[in-house]
């Protein structure tokens, strides 16, 4: 009577295994790998019982990483009226502030020209989160930012228009989700040591796997596109605790940003954030190894609530031979982002008056030494 | 009683004798620049080397000895074989002129010891890297019991390292790579100094994960498994020095001088 048999794959390279009669276990003629039957055994039943648990999990909540993002929560439309609008010819920035506060200047590009519109059929903000700094913060958090650049041309500091400095309320997608998944890495272990003449080095190769998940709240995507990302990221993060149901009690005195980057083409700068998270914290627990390296990663994002928020930002814009520099402040904490502009000279009479003298200590402790 | 007074005094004479450490046993005579008293050499080997010696320490103003023996530690100048050595370099007065200037290369068979003194003007010869040179002329030779090929090499290496000497141009340590590489430190660790200061002035970059956004208690660890597969063994052969067991020389100092010793 026939039975069944089972052919068993190598974990580490997917080759056949075969049973070893000399050795007692199942070995990889690829790779050189051996496995005691059982190990391989509970191996493979665990993993099938992931899958099942998976495959169940899938059953359950069908495309979870397609699934849109739940906006069930965000409010619905300004009333007619209620806001001003400001477009800049220079730069295309659609700025909305209360009927009682007026735009003298773009705070993207420094345009002084801001021309008034019509604003109407906007989604109104779930959140905001007030400003804490008031101007003059603002303006020593960014004094302070220039403070101790020695590369900064002094002719900067001179022409710098510092007051011109605005607050903007810079809208945002803030999403929460869920990412899970698994990884494998393939790590290894030295030991080096000596026999008589000899030098021996004994490398252990292990086949390392990890699977967890991770929840995230309000993760923020800036939804303009006129604010560039890696500036409101630098100056991250905000202290939600500090947020409130949006009122526009909060708005006179500062602009707004419009929001021009709708959620679903957000979601892509938050789903690898999330997946680049659970990838680290994953990769933190294989410890005890001189060597990992990943072999595979398969991340699953469950997609929740998406809130549409106005966060504070300080912003001013330099123009300063011609290059335009933009400098955005946390109007919470005060953590300030900027590239600064850097004097060449100065760059190259640091890098000389190091090099001289310390060439010259060199020449001399090799003749000391010689 | 006279009688045994006169063996006593007898036995106490020869016994003062054999205690004394004195140049009558080490058998250097004036004129004398090979001194073989361990019998390493044929009379025409040695009277070969001594007139070699005996010219160019004229010629340099500069005495260059040689000296075999059984044992140093016989002469009771103490256990150290480079320390026997100048002391034996001084007590027998070698060396020309009012500064004693020379250099001798003293052999001990007994547990194949070397030792090489250099003392006054013939250190302006032999810096400690020219030592290091001379030493590496003649000690293969003696590794391999060739006696009249090192210290042929021994005087042969010592002529034009003098030579030089007295060009203006002593033998001494390139140090142009080393000098190179000391700068190229110093322009790098500047680079880095300078890099470190460039860097303040950009601080707007993309965030790497949301990781101040996590909530939960942060990563829920399901599933860990640790699988060994295989180890692999890679040995390496240490190669031995080319002494065959013996160990080089080091630098000394000491009387007066510099040099090294050793063991061939």
């Amino acid at each position: 009577m026939a039975t069944q048999t089972t052919n068993y794959q190598c974990p580490a390279c997917t080759g056949p295994l075969k049973f070893s009669a000399k050795s007692g276990k199942l070995e990889c003629e690829y790779c050189d790998s051996s496995f005691e039957v059982k190990d391989i055994e509970q191996y493979y039943a665990e993993k099938e019982a992931r899958a099942a648990a998976e495959a169940a999990e899938e059953a359950k909540n069908p495309g979870a990483d397609t699934a849109n993002w739940d906006d069930s929560d965000i409010q619905g439309q300004w009333e007619e009226g209620q806001m001003r609008s400001f477009s800049c010819p220079s730069c295309g920035a659609e700025l909305i502030c209360d009927a009682n506060t007026a735009a003298s200047a773009c705070p993207y590009c420094g345009n002084p020209t801001v021309i008034p519109g019509r604003f109407s059929g906007q989604l109104k903000p779930d959140y905001v989160i007030p400003f804490r700094l008031e101007k003059n913060d603002a303006i020593a958090a960014l004094k302070k930012h220039y403070k101790g650049k020695v590369f900064l041309p002094g002719t900067f500091l001179a022409e710098n228009t510092i007051e011109k400095i605005q607050g903007v309320y810079v809208p945002f997608w803030l999403y929460d989700g869920e990412a899970h998944g698994n990884m494998a890495f393939h790590t290894h272990r030295t030991r080096l040591y000596r026999q008589g003449d000899k030098e021996i080095t004994e490398t252990s190769h292990f086949l390392v796997e990890r699977s967890g998940s991770v929840s995230f709240e309000k993760i923020p995507v800036d939804a303009s596109t006129k604010m560039p990302d890696e500036y409101m990221e630098s100056i991250e993060p905000f202290d939600y605790g500090a947020m409130k149901a949006f009122s526009t009690a909060y708005l006179p005195g500062f602009l707004a940003d419009k929001y021009d980057l709708e959620q679903e083409d957000g979601n892509r700068r938050a789903d690898q954030r999330c997946k680049e998270t659970l990838e680290q914290l994953l990769r933190e627990t294989v410890v005890g190894y001189d060597a990992c390296v990943t072999h595979s990663s398969n991340i699953r994002l469950r997609r929740g609530k998406v809130h549409y928020a106005l966060l504070p930002v300080w912003m001013l814009s330099v123009r300063w031979n011609n290059e335009s520099y933009l400098f955005a402040i946390n109007g919470q904490t005060g953590k300030t982002a900027g590239n600064l502009p850097i004097s060449y000279g100065k760059v190259a009479a640091m890098f000389a008056g190091l090099s001289l003298p310390f060439s010259l200590l060199a020449y001399l402790l090799s003749q000391v030494l010689g | 009683m006279k009688q045994n007074f006169k063996l006593l005094s007898l036995v106490l004479a020869f016994l003062l004798l054999l205690a004394t450490p004195v140049s009558a046993s080490q058998g250097w005579e004036p004129g004398i620049y090979v001194n073989d008293q361990a019998g390493l050499l044929t009379s025409d080997e040695c009277s070969a080397l001594n007139s070699y010696a005996q010219a160019l320490s004229e010629q340099y103003d500069c005495g260059i000895y040689i000296m075999t023996v059984w044992d140093f530690t016989t002469f009771g100048y103490g256990s150290d074989v480079f320390e026997a050595t100048w002391k034996l370099y001084h007590s027998n007065l070698l060396g020309y002129g009012s500064g004693n200037d020379g250099l001798i290369l003293l052999l001990s068979m007994a547990e194949r010891n070397y030792a090489l003194f250099v003392y006054g003007q013939a250190e302006y010869a032999f810096d400690s890297y020219g030592q290091i040179l001379l030493e590496d002329a003649f000690l293969d030779n003696f590794r391999n019991n060739d006696w009249y090929g090192g210290f042929s090499d021994y005087l042969s290496t010592g002529e034009s390292m003098l030579s030089m000497a007295d060009r203006g141009e002593p033998v001494r340590k390139d140090t142009g790579p080393q000098t190179g590489v000391f700068i190229l430190i110093a322009v790098l660790l500047s680079a880095l100094i300078t890099g470190i200061f460039w860097a303040q002035m950009r601080n707007v970059r993309r965030k790497s994960g949301a990781r101040a956004y996590v909530t939960g208690g942060g990563l829920n660890l399901t599933h860990r498994t640790d699988l060994f597969l295989r180890k692999t063994r890679t040995v390496r052969h240490i190669p031995k020095s080319s002494s065959s067991g013996s160990g080089g020389g080091g630098g000394r100092s000491g009387g007066g001088g510099s040099g090294r010793s050793g063991k061939f």
